[in-house]
């Protein structure tokens, strides 16, 4: 049985449809996470989990309850914030007991509960301080503490990673996938960084502009996007779209843009058409010894050890993008050979960013 | 090096420029320091036909004098009784209209500024207002009558008991927007993030407000009550108008015995001693208020 659904959830601000009809069942000790362009809805979403914000429309139940009449109090969620919102009046160990104290618990056990997250976050050290002093990565494990003490049955989390470095965000993320393993609780996350989906979720749901795109599997979105704006976003680097058109042929389709001519066998149609195709980096190969779609000239070489990144501009100044295995060693300005693998070609229709093949 | 206005045999620009401010502090704020220092150190007395230049220095017997004045000491007890009165309150009411302006009611946008209105009416306006309210024919004589069932013609003015009522209600109604706008300054800076991290962990209205908001509120509120008290020890406008510190001495303030013997009876030097011996009680007071809130910033 789903631990949290979404029946139907939509939300109206004045003239901006903040939320369209979304629907999502999550597993009791699912990591799922919501990634969207800003301004897509993910948070608002987020905020009538949690119970802040209220549906015009749509029910939001826990195991079958409703929830859409509890007030965040009485929802035994666990909240961390994008920007953090630790109680800067206290200190971190007062800022994790917080949960335990307005609930009148004894001093012993609120003692021993936060000295056992202090622990498993390695923040025990900094359990005195002032939270003004510290740092962004121990103010994020101290907000996570500060949720884990009322051992809430879900945890949401909105673009927690946002305000830290690069560095740190890969630190922080892996934290929150091994608390996610110790825990076995469901956990929702936000972000608009795709990248933290892909490597935390179990599954992911791609919004845009309060509408629910794709749901699933990183991976079975990432090799199967329902349309050109999830293709575009899902992935890193994100997916080369070529406009350009296709031409019906005996054994298939020609697609000829930027000066590329790409042979698609398996689609098949009866009139010329305006069309976008998209092909994964990694599946763009570069060469001088193969039979070519088309030539582009390379605009720009990033040699990072385990594989090229290589940029190159093809006609009419269209820019992609090459991952190649760091064998392939190209000449800046070099006019080379490229040739879209066959199988991995995906074709989306112009204007409506449907997915046409395959 | 920065490039300065400078010719020689020639004053400087700067201090040209500065110079008009300068002579205004200097005149209204410095001499005037200066001569109270000296007058309240002398026996200047015009109406007993003793001549600013003929005062004979007594160092600090006006101070003795004026402490032992039994009717200064209650002037001051009296300002401080009706300012803590004020000061409680205004303060009651600011943070419970800032508390329901936080939240989201329909016509913030024009009940905040009908809210403000007090605070930007002169005090002579509002003076001659609770006059009129207060009258024997006025408005509020009129609605005891008629919750009384009898006729009441109270004269508020002239009761020895109840001619501080108009005062203090008049204070309360002209200063609770400072009070308001400052905590509704200060409500509306604490982040939603922490008050939506206490609320999905548990709290309830109240101890949000206990544990989170006041707290963080303890700066703002030291410095609101600051500022309040400041204004609040110096009322004389509504006395002046209203009661004339009467009937008696009844309602007389600080600055309405001060008003009275330095400009009506002329003891220059006597009031001088008193204006020192306030503002000395007031400074220690605000100083050491302000500095449990630097204190708490450290």
């Amino acid at each position: 049985m789903p631990a949290l659904v979404l029946n139907n959830i939509s939300k109206r601000y004045g003239d901006v449809q903040a939320l369209d009809g979304i629907n999502l069942q999550i597993q009791d000790g699912e990591f799922c996470v919501i990634v969207g362009p800003s301004g897509s809805g993910k948070t608002t979403l987020l905020n009538i989990i949690a119970g802040f914000t209220k549906p015009d429309d749509g029910e939001v139940t826990v195991d079958g309850k409703p929830y859409n009449q509890l007030s965040p109090r009485d929802r035994n969620i666990g909240m961390v914030f994008q920007d953090i919102g630790l109680f800067s009046h206290l200190t971190v160990r007062k800022n994790i007991s917080f949960g335990l104290e307005i609930k009148k618990s004894s001093k012993k056990d609120i003692d021993k509960r936060v000295e056992e997250i202090a622990d498993r976050l390695k923040i025990r050290k900094l359990l005195d301080k002032k939270v003004r002093l510290l740092s962004g990565g121990e103010a994020q494990r101290v907000a996570i503490g500060r949720t884990l003490i009322t051992n809430p049955s879900f945890f949401l989390f909105d673009e927690p990673l946002g305000n830290l470095d690069a560095n740190l965000r890969v630190e922080m993320l892996t934290e929150i996938k091994r608390l996610h393993l110790h825990l076995k609780k469901t956990f929702i996350y936000v972000t608009h960084d795709q990248e933290q989906a892909l490597s935390a979720a179990s599954r992911v749901m791609i919004m845009k502009d309060g509408k629910a795109l794709q749901k699933g599997p990183p991976r079975e979105i990432y090799n199967n996007p329902i349309g050109k704006f999830v293709a575009e976003f899902f992935g890193v680097p994100s997916m080369n779209l070529i406009d350009g058109t296709i031409i019906p042929e005996e054994d298939g389709s020609l697609f000829q843009g930027a000066g590329l001519n790409v042979k698609v066998k398996g689609y098949s149609q009866s009139k010329k058409a305006e069309v976008t195709l998209g092909v994964r980096p990694t599946d763009v190969v570069v060469g001088n010894q193969i039979t070519e779609d088309g030539f582009g000239t390379i605009n720009s070489l990033e040699l990072l050890g385990d594989k090229n990144q290589i940029y190159l501009t093809l006609e009419q100044e269209k820019s992609i993008i090459a991952v190649t295995s760091p064998e392939v060693r190209p000449e800046l300005e070099e006019r080379v050979k490229i040739k879209l693998k066959e199988n991995r070609i995906f074709l989306f229709d112009r204007d409506q960013g449907g997915r046409l093949y395959p | 090096m920065s490039e300065r206005i400078k010719r020689k045999g020639k004053i400087p620009v700067n201090i040209i420029m500065l110079l008009p401010t300068n002579i205004i502090i200097l005149f209204l704020i410095i001499i005037p320091t200066i001569l109270v220092i000296w007058f309240s150190l002398v026996n200047f007395q015009p109406t007993f036909g003793i001549n600013f230049w003929q005062s004979k220095f007594v160092f600090l017997d006006n101070y003795f004098k004026i402490l032992m004045d039994d009717e200064f000491v209650k002037a001051v007890i009296r300002t401080v009784y009706i300012s803590l009165i004020c000061l409680g309150v205004e303060f009651t009411i600011g943070l419970l209209i800032a508390s329901i302006l936080t939240g989201n009611i329909h016509g913030k946008k024009i009940l905040y500024p009908l809210l403000i209105i007090p605070i930007m009416i002169p005090p002579i306006v509002i003076g001659n207002n609770f006059w009129l309210i207060f009258s024997a024919n006025g408005p509020v004589n009129q609605i005891i009558s008629i919750i009384l069932n009898t006729e009441f013609k109270a004269s508020w003015f002239s009761h020895p008991k109840y001619a501080i009522i108009p005062i203090i209600l008049s204070e309360i109604w002209h200063w609770y927007p400072l009070t308001f706008l400052i905590l509704f300054s200060g409500l509306v800076n604490i982040s939603t993030s922490e008050i939506r991290a206490a609320k999905i962990l548990g709290a309830t209205e109240w101890q949000l407000s206990w544990r989170i908001k006041f707290p963080k509120l303890k700066g703002i509120i030291t410095i609101a009550l600051v500022i309040r008290m400041m204004e609040a020890l110096k009322v004389f406008d509504v006395v002046h108008l209203l009661t004339h510190g009467g009937p008696g001495t009844r309602t007389q303030t600080i600055s309405f015995y001060l008003f009275k013997y330095g400009f009506k009876y002329s003891r220059i030097s006597y009031v001088s001693a008193g204006a020192w011996i306030i503002l000395f009680i007031s400074l220690l007071g605000f100083s050491l208020a302000l500095r449990s809130v630097l204190v708490e910033r450290k």
